[in-house]
C-alpha cells in the first residue's frame, strides 16, 4: 500500500509538473498552430451553446474554487464559520459542478452524433472527454458523499498541496482518505499531464477578450442596401461583396 | 480450564459493569451530598480536602463518620474528635447515605485524587465532571462544534468533517466519523486525549499547529456528552433545512439566471434582417 501511495502522491505530481511544463513548451516550438480549442463552432453552432456555455462556466468557477481553497485555505474557512455561508458556497459550488457536468455530456453527445464534428475528432478527444467526465463525476460523488469538501479541502488537501511544491511531500493525511477522493486527486494529476498532448492547451492561450466579445462579428465594408438581389440579374458591375 | 475462564470473564464483567455503573453515581452522590463543603484536591472549604481519604482512614471509620459523625465524635474516637475540633467544632450533618453508596463516593474520590507519584496527571474530574456543566457550556460547544465560534488558535471547526444526530446541530461533514456517541465510545478521557493529540493524519493537520484551549475541549466535551447522552437541557438550533432551501434556491436561480444572461447574446437571426 505503502508503494502505491507514494507513486500516485508523491512521484505522479512531480511526473505531471514535469511533463506538463516540458510538454507545453515543446508543442509551442513544435506545433505552434495546433495552440488553440481548435473550435468547431463553424460546423456546428447550435447545440455548441448548450454545452459549451455551461462547461466552460462551470469548469471556470470550479478551477478557480480550487485555487483559492488552496491558496488561501484560512479565508475559506473563514468564510464557512457560518454555517449559512458554508451551505451557500457547498451549493454554489455544486450548482457550477453539475452546470460542467450536463454541458460536458452534452458537448460529448454532439461530439458523437455531429457528422461534421465527427470528422474532425481523433481518439485523444474521445480520451479527453471520458477523462473530464469520470474527474466531474467523482467530484459530484465527493460533494454528496463526502460534504463541506470546501472545509476540509482546507485542512487535508492545502497542506498536502503545498508540501508538494515546496518539495517536501507529506501523504501521510491524503493516504488515508476515502478512495474517491483519491482518485480525484490521481485523475486531476493525470489531467495536468496530458494537458500539453490535448486540446486542453486552449486554456493556457485563451483570449481573455472572449469573455465579453459578441461571438460572431460581421462587417460590412459598403451600404448593405447597394447589394444585388440574387432573383435579379447583373447590373453593370459583378458586386464584390455578394 | 474453559470453567476457569468463563467465570474470569463473569468476574471481570461485573467489575467492569461496577465501574461503569458506580462511576457516575459516586460523582452524583459526591454532588449532592459532599461538595459544598468538601472538595477533592483543591483544597479545604468548609471540611477537609478529600483527596487521598481513604489511604488516612480505613472504610469502616469512614462509613461510620459520614453516616453519623456525630456518634462517632460523642463515642470518643480520638480521629474524630481530632478533626471535629481541627475543624472548629463545626457539625457535619448526619448523611442519610447506605454503605454501597458511601463506597461509591469512596471510589469516585479515589478516582480523582491526585496521584502524588505523578503530579502532572489530570483526574477524570479535572478533565470532565457531568456535574458542574452548564447550559452554557453546552451551548458553547455546540458554537465551538459548528464553528460560530472560532477556535482561539484558529483550528478548523469540529463541522468541517464530523456531524452529529442533532435536528439541533447544523449538518456536519461526513469525511470523518459521526460524533453522535462518541462520549460513550470512547470516554471523556479517551476524547479529551485526541484533541489534545490528534493520533490521525488529517487531525494532525488541523490542530498539530493549532491547539485547542482547556476551555475549549471541556466546552466540546460538555457538548458531545449532551448529543451522545440528551441530557434534560434544550439547547437552541438553528434550522438546517430552512438553510438547505436557501441554498437550493439560489442554486435555480444562478443556473438560469447564467443560461439566461448568455442565451441573450446569442445571434439568434440572420444579420440581414
Amino acid at each position: 500500500m505503502a508503494f502505491y501511495n507514494n507513486f500516485f502522491f508523491t512521484v505522479l505530481p512531480y511526473v505531471a509538473i514535469i511533463i506538463f511544463f516540458i510538454g507545453i513548451v515543446y508543442r509551442f516550438r513544435a506545433v505552434k498552430f495546433s495552440y488553440s480549442s481548435l473550435s468547431s463552432q463553424f460546423l456546428e453552432t447550435r447545440k455548441l451553446y448548450w454545452g459549451s456555455v455551461p462547461f466552460h462556466w462551470g469548469i471556470i468557477f470550479l478551477f478557480f474554487g480550487h485555487l483559492i481553497a488552496f491558496l488561501v485555505p484560512g479565508y475559506i474557512l473563514l468564510w464557512n464559520q457560518q454555517p449559512l455561508r458554508l451551505a451557500i458556497l457547498e451549493l454554489t459550488a455544486f450548482t457550477f459542478g453539475l452546470m460542467t457536468f450536463i454541458g460536458l455530456i452534452n458537448l460529448f453527445y454532439r461530439r458523437l452524433t455531429n457528422a461534421r464534428v465527427r470528422k474532425v475528432t481523433n481518439y485523444v478527444d474521445i480520451f479527453l472527454e471520458v477523462i473530464l467526465l469520470a474527474q466531474i463525476f467523482l467530484g459530484l460523488w465527493i460533494a454528496v458523499g463526502y460534504r463541506w469538501g470546501s472545509s476540509w479541502f482546507a485542512i487535508v488537501l492545502s497542506p498536502y498541496l503545498k508540501s508538494i511544491f515546496t518539495l517536501n511531500p507529506q501523504i501521510d493525511a491524503v493516504a488515508m482518505l476515502p478512495l474517491v477522493i483519491q482518485l480525484h486527486i490521481i485523475l486531476a494529476f493525470i489531467i495536468l499531464l496530458i494537458i500539453p498532448f490535448t486540446r486542453l492547451v486552449h486554456l493556457l492561450v485563451f483570449p481573455l477578450s472572449y469573455l465579453w466579445r459578441p461571438y460572431q462579428k460581421v462587417i460590412w465594408n459598403w451600404d448593405r442596401k447597394k447589394i444585388r438581389n440574387p432573383q435579379t440579374s447583373w447590373t453593370l458591375h459583378k458586386p464584390r461583396n455578394n | 480450564m474453559v470453567k476457569k475462564f468463563f467465570y474470569l470473564n463473569i468476574l471481570f464483567l461485573i467489575a467492569l459493569l461496577n465501574t461503569v455503573i458506580a462511576q457516575p453515581q459516586g460523582e452524583k452522590l459526591f454532588a449532592e451530598k459532599c461538595k459544598a463543603c468538601h472538595t477533592v484536591g483543591e483544597g479545604r472549604l468548609v471540611g477537609p480536602d478529600l483527596s487521598n481519604v481513604y489511604q488516612r482512614r480505613n472504610e469502616k471509620w469512614l462509613i461510620n463518620f459520614i453516616q453519623s459523625s456525630q456518634s462517632l465524635i460523642n463515642s470518643g474516637d480520638p480521629d474524630a474528635v481530632a478533626i471535629f475540633s481541627e475543624y472548629n467544632k463545626i457539625i457535619m450533618p448526619d448523611q442519610p447515605v447506605s454503605a454501597i453508596e458511601i463506597k461509591s463516593i469512596l471510589d469516585f474520590i479515589a478516582a480523582n485524587s491526585p496521584d502524588a507519584s505523578n503530579p502532572n496527571q489530570r483526574t477524570p474530574a479535572q478533565i470532565f465532571s457531568a456535574t458542574s456543566i452548564t447550559q452554557i457550556d453546552i451551548e458553547r460547544g455546540k458554537a465551538l462544534f459548528e464553528g460560530t465560534i472560532k477556535l482561539t488558535n484558529g483550528g478548523a471547526a469540529c463541522i468541517s468533517c464530523h456531524s452529529v444526530a442533532n435536528p439541533a446541530v447544523f449538518t456536519g461533514g461526513l469525511l470523518a466519523k459521526d460524533l453522535t456517541n462518541s462520549f460513550s465510545l470512547l470516554t471523556a478521557a479517551g476524547i479529551d486525549g485526541i484533541l489534545r493529540n490528534p493520533p490521525f493524519p488529517a487531525m494532525n493537520n488541523a490542530y498539530g499547529l493549532h491547539q485547542l484551549t482547556d476551555q475549549e475541549i471541556k466546552d466540546l466535551l460538555a457538548f458531545l456528552d449532551y448529543v451522545d447522552n440528551k441530557g434534560v437541557v434544550q439547547i437552541s438550533g438553528l434550522i438546517s433545512e430552512s438553510y438547505l432551501l436557501i441554498g437550493l434556491l439560489l442554486m435555480i436561480n444562478l443556473t438560469a439566471g447564467l443560461l439566461l444572461i448568455f442565451w441573450n447574446r446569442v445571434k439568434k437571426t440572420s444579420v440581414n434582417k
